[in-house]
């Protein structure tokens, strides 16, 4: 039952170069020697596994965090988590992180004069299920200023956070919303080459997933790299 | 099936959102190490933002045999050991130091059954990075070294950017995102 397992590579212009002079902070953090590249059957291709992530408590209403009714448009923020080989990932870790309404993360470093909400933390995490599903409840994002060039501002954007098989499949993003004239003008979302892998950033509007006189929703599917399990013929 | 889904950086504002975790805090194994360091940037500047996940497996666990099937099944939950599985995540602190403790990793041979010298996987992400960087951490005077299939891939005069070496406490390695002593990333 020998087999190779093999990682198909990332389409070119799927992800940002790190060398991307438009957002500024990359300008001494990427890397200027070339990787080295070594066989996608290594130690990074063995784990860390899904179950090796531990957290404490699922957090999947974020408009209650605080106790108190968050302020803000609710919404359902969900959908379902795949690898490039089109398998559902079960029992996949995931963690978000966003603004509140008004465009204000609850952190120390987050000088943006708009008001905390006391009763919106901004952070969510579950596992997805048999199906490879996810769904958090929470309140539409706020747009805010940063300092990359002169009146810049973010897209409203959620965080999110996914484990996968391995290493190859770990993926730290950002869930963008429909029809934000700030996407055009934002360059972390255009440092992505590949316009129609940046377009797989923008959740779509769900009527189905809305809930009636409470909440409207967001879809947005991920996919992970996948192993493609090939077993070694008899003889070779 | 659509492509993958693009990486974005992990900004500023990851800290109450993601959890720490340790393998030598849950327990799976006496014996920890401790590898300290720096995160700098090209102008050797900490980097007191950045979000770093080691992964290994254990050094007592020589049997290390991958299952090769379709990943992710809900009877994998049950299999596989996460007391083998160990995983390190932590930010690093206002100064760009950062602790990795964690029991000494296995010397696990490859998919293809070359042995390897004992060594850590490091994953990098950070505000500026758009995408996360992967890179080995390895041990100082560890006689596999020399024949690591990944490690002879490096040029020599740059393998001692993924080489800790030994200190007080354990083991140290600054990581150079950029500059003259940039550290070897790898792409697979
Ligand atoms: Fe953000």
């Amino acid at each position: 039952m020998s087999a190779v397992v093999v990682y198909a590579p990332v389409p070119a212009g799927t992800h940002p170069d790190n060398d991307s002079p438009d957002y500024g902070s990359t300008a001494l953090r990427h890397p200027k020697q070339p990787k080295i590249q070594i066989p996608p059957s290594s130690t990074e291709a063995l784990g860390p596994k899904i179950h090796a992530v531990r957290f404490d408590e699922e957090i999947t209403d974020l408009t209650r965090n605080g106790g108190d009714h968050a302020i803000g448009e609710r919404i359902v923020v969900h959908g379902r988590v795949f690898d490039t080989e089109g398998r559902p990932l079960v029992g996949a870790p995931i963690e978000i992180w966003q603004a509140n309404a008004a465009g204000r993360y609850v952190h120390i470093g987050d000088d943006h004069q708009a008001p905390l909400d006391p009763a919106f933390r901004g952070v969510g995490r579950m596992r997805t299920d048999q199906a490879g599903r996810y769904r958090f409840l929470t309140v539409r994002p706020g747009a805010y200023p940063w300092r990359n060039h002169w009146n810049a501002w973010r897209p409203a954007h959620v965080h999110f956070s996914i484990f996968g098989d391995c290493s190859l499949s770990r993926l730290i993003t950002q869930m963008y919303f429909p029809g934000d004239p700030l996407l055009e003008l934002d360059p972390i979302f255009q440092s992505i080459p590949d316009p129609l892998a940046r377009q797989r950033l923008i959740s779509a509007f769900d009527l189905g997933a809305t809930v009636p006189e409470w909440a409207l929703a967001y879809r947005f599917d991920i996919v992970l790299r996948g192993a493609r399990a090939t077993p070694i013929e008899p003889g070779r | 099936m659509s492509g993958p889904t693009p990486s974005q950086t992990i900004g500023p504002f990851f800290h109450g959102a993601l959890t720490p975790q340790s393998p030598a805090a849950a327990g799976a194994a006496p014996g920890s190490i401790l590898i300290r360091g720096t995160l700098r940037d090209g102008a050797g500047a900490s980097v007191s933002d950045a979000w770093l996940e080691s992964w290994s497996v254990r050094a007592d666990d020589g049997s290390l045999d991958t299952p090769a099937g379709p990943p992710s099944r809900p009877d994998a939950l049950e299999h596989e050991d996460s007391a083998t599985n160990l995983l390190c995540r932590t930010a690093t602190g206002p100064d760009g130091c950062f602790e990795l403790r964690t029991p000494m990793p296995a010397a696990p041979p490859d998919l293809d059954g070359q042995p390897q010298a004992p060594h850590l996987v490091l994953q990098i992400f950070a505000r500026g990075l758009l995408a996360g960087l992967s890179t080995r951490i390895y041990f100082d005077g560890h006689p596999g070294n020399d024949k690591d299939p990944v490690l002879i891939r490096v040029p020599p005069e740059r393998r001692s950017t993924l080489i800790a070496a030994r200190d007080e406490l354990g083991f140290q390695l600054d990581i150079w995102l950029q500059g003259p002593d940039e550290t070897v990333f790898f792409d697979l």
